[in-house]
């Protein structure tokens, strides 16, 4: 881990991790609350709320009903009148249920208030692919929220980052959309015993390089950084820069390092149709073009809904190997 | 400068035999000019110039085999200097070239070249034709290590380091402004800085100290005391005496209201590898020569090595630049204090004493004051005070 390891850090799991956030801000701020389904008693479906029932009590952790656009509304509510709530969606495919409550209200709401009101809400919900759960609970939906102004978006890719930034996202004043990543829950790494916690909009190089930047959040880094590896055994170094929140993105860092490697891939789980990496490229066009001395290449998802096979759904998102062939078709000069 | 490709003579055909050139090297053509034939396998076909020049260089001879898509010949501008080196004379290259396995090469693209971004800038920047290069890019684009390579060839990496070797970091920003960000010690300086000038009015009231009898009477206390004392130690030490007459100047603006403080701590501004840190003697007004020194030297030391104790609070800095020879300088207050000193060098300069023309050791101190606790008069009035404290503190014996 590239960014501040404490002294006391010790090894823990993403769900954890992001466990301990939720308790430390909850024990610091009276007015943050959690609601969900089956998050109370069971501890949600990923873990991610065990214990606080225990803790908190009833009243700071609530159990709803399958009606994800009714508690979301709730949230919004309650955000607005002042509370801090954590909503979480057991799957972000489930969150186009509540599409109206967020783009509609949440991310408009401060603005047609001209600036007096406030939804310091934030929504965790677990996206990405990787178990086989077919197309309706698999995708990486990002792009929509990334679209749509007034909301900030987090995704981030170690336990220490899903920690530090969990708790920022509850301090602030804005809806914050918080996605997890299945795959991502039960990898471990270090997190500080003492309370830190991780700015919006700072990224963070995961590996430094100088013969390529490869740019990756959530899942996708835990693969750049596999592939980086393989790559540096052949003599290729490459830099592998995570945003980890997108909104607000850290535009400096990214063209920092693309200014100093020249080459650069944009790795993306998300269909590529649209996404995310499409825009990141078109930032680095406009501001870094001189610097480029091969076109920008997005390694993303396939244009297609994730099929349940286990083998085709692998497929269609960006592997290890697929990283690896796209870094060096990228050095190469080869056709994508 | 433009290739003469030779063209995909049919389908999976590889190489083509050139039968005739109809051009000798250096001859005019002109743009759709047929200029050679080439024969595969099963036909026979006419190449045309892309381009109107002279033919430049001739690649596949006459009776060669060339592979297809890849340049058979060149066609320029008279004097335009060919691709391949002098050594090989193009008529008598007997065989094609062997080129450098590329996945892709493309026919040429209507004589365009294409260069990539970075590659143009390194060009740019180390003045090397992009007119004479061949591109080793996918299409024949240029890329950045074909310039790096040119530019050696023609001596133009007079920084060798910019020429870097296949396996080294390529060498970045050649002849550009270098870029140093801030480390976490800058980036507090600034905002305490931009704070300081920005909100606080400061004015400004110099005064010269004539330094003779104070420095006499330091080289009479060092050689007693085998110590070390020092101007900035004599200057911390007079103005923490004088500073207990005029409690505006040991104090903070807060807002609307002036917060006179109940010690004097006086911070001594010191030059570290990376910037500026402020150790601080508390209590500076109760101390007597000897412990001020001691404390001085020990408290510069500490903050020299990153352990300055950031809970004790300075109530007016002095900063001095005396070491350096400087006369006067107009120092910015270290916020939220009040006020700060800046000292400049004691040196001999010409003075009226008692109406003759002499030389002393004199001394500026520029005062820097926020007006709105303190005014002008009150000001000339401390440095009045601290004049008079630095001849009767320091008095040499006769």
């Amino acid at each position: 881990m590239s960014t501040t390891t404490a002294v006391n850090a010790r090894t823990i799991m993403y769900r954890e991790a992001l466990n301990e956030a939720l308790k430390e801000e909850m024990r610091r701020d009276p007015t943050v609350f959690v609601l969900g389904l089956q998050v109370a008693a069971r501890g949600g479906s990923h873990k991610v709320t065990k214990d606080i029932l225990e803790e908190f009590g009833p009243k700071r952790i609530l159990d709803t009903p399958i009606a994800e656009a009714s508690f979301t509304g709730v949230g919004v509510g309650a955000a607005i009148t002042g509370m801090r709530p954590v909503v979480e969606i057991m799957f972000l495919d489930f969150s186009m249920l509540i599409l109206d409550q967020i783009i509609n209200q949440a991310a408009k709401y401060e603005f047609m208030t001209g600036g007096h009101g406030k939804v310091p809400m934030v929504l965790r919900t677990p996206g990405g692919c990787g178990n086989g759960l077919a197309a309706q609970h698999s995708q990486s939906l990002e792009a929509l929220f990334y679209h749509t102004p007034g909301l900030k978006l987090v995704m981030p890719a170690t336990p220490y980052d899903a920690k530090g930034l969990l708790k920022s996202a509850i301090r602030d004043d804005d809806p914050v959309i918080f996605i997890e990543h299945k795959q991502l829950y039960m990898t471990k790494g270090e997190v500080p015993e003492t309370e830190y916690l991780i700015p919006l909009g700072k990224g963070d190089i995961k590996r430094s390089g100088h013969n390529a930047t490869v740019i990756a959040w959530s899942n996708m880094v835990p693969r750049a950084l596999a592939a980086a590896d393989k790559l540096a055994q052949e003599g290729i170094e490459v830099e592998v820069v995570d945003p980890r929140s997108l909104v607000p993105l850290d535009k400096e860092l990214i063209l920092e390092s693309v200014r100093k490697t020249e080459h650069v891939l944009i790795v993306q789980e998300a269909v590529r149709r649209g996404g995310v990496a499409s825009d990141i490229c078109s930032i680095i066009m406009e501001e870094a073009f001189d610097y480029l001395d091969a076109p920008v290449r997005i390694l993303a998802g396939l244009n297609t809904p994730i099929p349940f096979n286990l083998n085709l759904e692998k497929h269609c998102v960006p592997q290890e190997e697929s990283i690896v062939v796209a870094v060096k078709h990228l050095l190469e000069g080869s056709e994508p | 400068m433009i290739p003469v490709i030779m063209p995909q003579i049919g389908q999976d055909v590889a190489t083509g035999v050139i039968t005739s050139w109809y051009k000798q090297v250096g001859d005019p053509v002109q743009s759709g000019e047929v200029i050679a034939t080439v024969e595969g396998d099963k036909a026979a076909f006419d190449i045309e110039a892309d381009a109107s020049g002279v033919l430049l260089q001739i690649i596949v001879a006459q009776g060669d085999e060339g592979n297809v898509l890849e340049p058979i010949g060149y066609i320029g501008q008279p004097g335009e200097i060919p691709v391949e080196d002098s050594s090989s004379t193009p008529q008598t290259a007997a065989a094609p070239k062997p080129t450098a396995p590329t996945r892709h090469i493309e026919p040429s693209h209507g004589g365009k070249v294409f260069v990539s971004p970075s590659a143009r800038r390194t060009a740019q920047n180390l003045g090397v034709d992009l007119g004479g290069l061949k591109g080793s890019g996918p299409g024949s684009r240029i890329v950045k290590n074909d310039v790096l390579a040119a530019a050696k060839k023609l001596g133009l990496d007079s920084v060798s380091a910019a020429a870097p070797s296949a396996d080294a970091p390529p060498a970045e920003r050649i002849a550009e402004d270098t870029v140093i960000p801030f480390t976490r010690m800058r980036q507090a300086i600034a905002e305490r800085l931009t704070l300081s000038k920005t909100t606080i009015p400061h004015f400004y009231i110099v005064q010269d100290i004539d330094m003779e009898n104070a420095l006499q009477w330091r080289e009479q206390y060092n050689r007693l005391n085998k110590t070390h004392f020092t101007v900035t130690d004599m200057v911390v030490l007079a103005v923490a005496l004088t500073l207990r007459e005029f409690p505006h100047l040991n104090a903070h603006v807060e807002k609307d209201r002036l917060v006179v403080k109940a010690q004097v701590n006086i911070g001594v501004a010191t030059a570290a590898e990376e910037g500026l840190l402020v150790p601080v003697i508390p209590d500076a007004d109760t101390k007597d020569e000897l412990t001020l020194s001691t404390e001085i030297k020990a408290r510069t030391t500490e903050a020299r090595q990153g352990r300055l104790d950031p809970d004790v609070k300075s109530s007016f800095t002095i900063t001095s630049l005396g070491m350096y020879g400087t006369q006067c300088f107009l120092p910015i207050i270290n916020p939220p204090e009040a006020a700060i000193l800046g000292v400049g060098v004691a040196e001999p300069r010409p003075v009226a004493v008692n109406g003759l023309l002499g030389v002393h050791r004199v001394m500026t101190l520029t005062l820097a004051c926020d007006h709105r606790a303190i005014d002008g008069a009150e000001a000339a009035r401390f440095l009045q005070s601290l004049k008079a404290t630095f001849s009767s503190r320091f008095q040499p014996t006769l």
